[in-house]
């Protein structure tokens, strides 16, 4: 990166140089007649470089912040979809409560990590994908059915229970799209 | 103080298990009866400290941390316990914060209150031993 800088640099240097060197070729062939009209005509060369450049860059780091942005709102969606396969899965009793506590420890790890990107990136400096998600695992985890059935081959959950994860994860969701407002917005 | 003990929980199991011990295998109550009880006093009795490593480990049911951490309450000097032990985790950060936030002074409130730390229609803790 600081490599391309150093080249642009000294590729506009070059170019001024051509231009400064090309405006006192045309005074001498009688093109141009005086200092001051070579000095205008380099400015109006410059004039254009710069804006050329300046246009170009923001064009580039507009483009770059962008795709930044869509793969974050991906990442996002997918984070969304597997939340929702899970939960879907808990529910209907396909899971075993060791399947879940590791799941919910990558999850744990994903979230955390993608809220730090975003963080860093976009200046968001907002955990509440993190919170939520511990939320929803301390609701399931910490519950008397989850830990009776901690040894079962799956874990059913109960009535109550099931409402409580349906909430908890309706709460999750809107937190994804809050925050995929949020990104959008910047 | 002396020098500092490192306990891995991944040494007990790598699947951490329900709150308590009638409840399945390699509950909570069972590491905190088993090991950490054990290691806390020799840790007070020779001035050390006391590093928890929550890592390596297949994850956690919050239960388990709660019932692992909390007991310690109800044995220990709250003030011994904030001194010496010190939880580490890098995969899953949030734990710390939980221990020392929420699950101590929950169980430093229920202590306060009398309240028992097991409820009294459980069956009473047994140790390996008595099995």
């Amino acid at each position: 990166m600081k490599k391309i800088k150093i080249i642009g640099i000294y590729s506009g240097a070059i170019v001024i140089a051509f231009i400064i060197v090309l405006s006192f070729q045309l005074k001498v062939v009688r093109l141009l007649p005086n200092n001051s009209e070579v000095i205008s005509i380099v400015g109006i060369f410059i004039d254009i470089l710069i804006a050329i450049v300046v246009v170009s860059y923001i064009q580039k780091r507009t483009e770059n912040r962008r795709n930044l942005k869509n793969y974050f709102i991906d990442t996002l969606k997918e984070i969304q979809s597997d939340y929702n396969l899970f939960i879907n899965d808990l529910l209907n009793g396909k899971l075993s409560a060791r399947d879940i506590t590791t799941w919910f420890q990558q999850a744990s790890e994903n979230i955390n990590e993608i809220e730090d990107f975003i963080k860093r990136e976009l200046s968001i400096d907002d955990k509440s994908l993190t919170v939520q998600s511990r939320v929803l695992m301390q609701k399931i985890t910490s519950s008397v059915d989850f830990n009776n059935q901690f040894d079962n081959a799956t874990y059913n959950p109960e009535n109550l229970s099931k409402r409580e994860i349906i909430l908890t994860q309706k709460l999750f969701r809107l937190k994804i799209l809050k925050k995929i407002v949020s990104i959008n917005s910047i | 103080m002396g020098r500092q003990i490192i306990l891995k929980v991944k040494e007990f199991t790598e699947y951490p298990g329900p709150r308590y011990r009638h409840q399945g295998k390699k509950s909570g109550e069972e590491y905190y009866y088993e090991v950490l009880k054990k290691v806390f006093t020799n840790v007070i009795e020779s001035d050390s400290t006391l590093v928890v490593d929550l890592d390596g480990t297949a994850g956690y049911a919050s239960s388990f941390i709660d019932e692992a951490f909390g007991n310690l309450i109800y044995d220990f000097d709250y003030s011994e316990i904030t001194k010496r032990i010190e939880i580490l985790s890098l995969r899953e950060p949030d734990w710390i914060e939980l221990v020392k936030n929420d699950i101590f002074q929950e169980w430093k409130q229920k202590k306060e209150n009398n309240s028992p730390r097991k409820p009294t229609e459980l069956p009473p803790y047994k140790s390996n031993e008595e099995d």
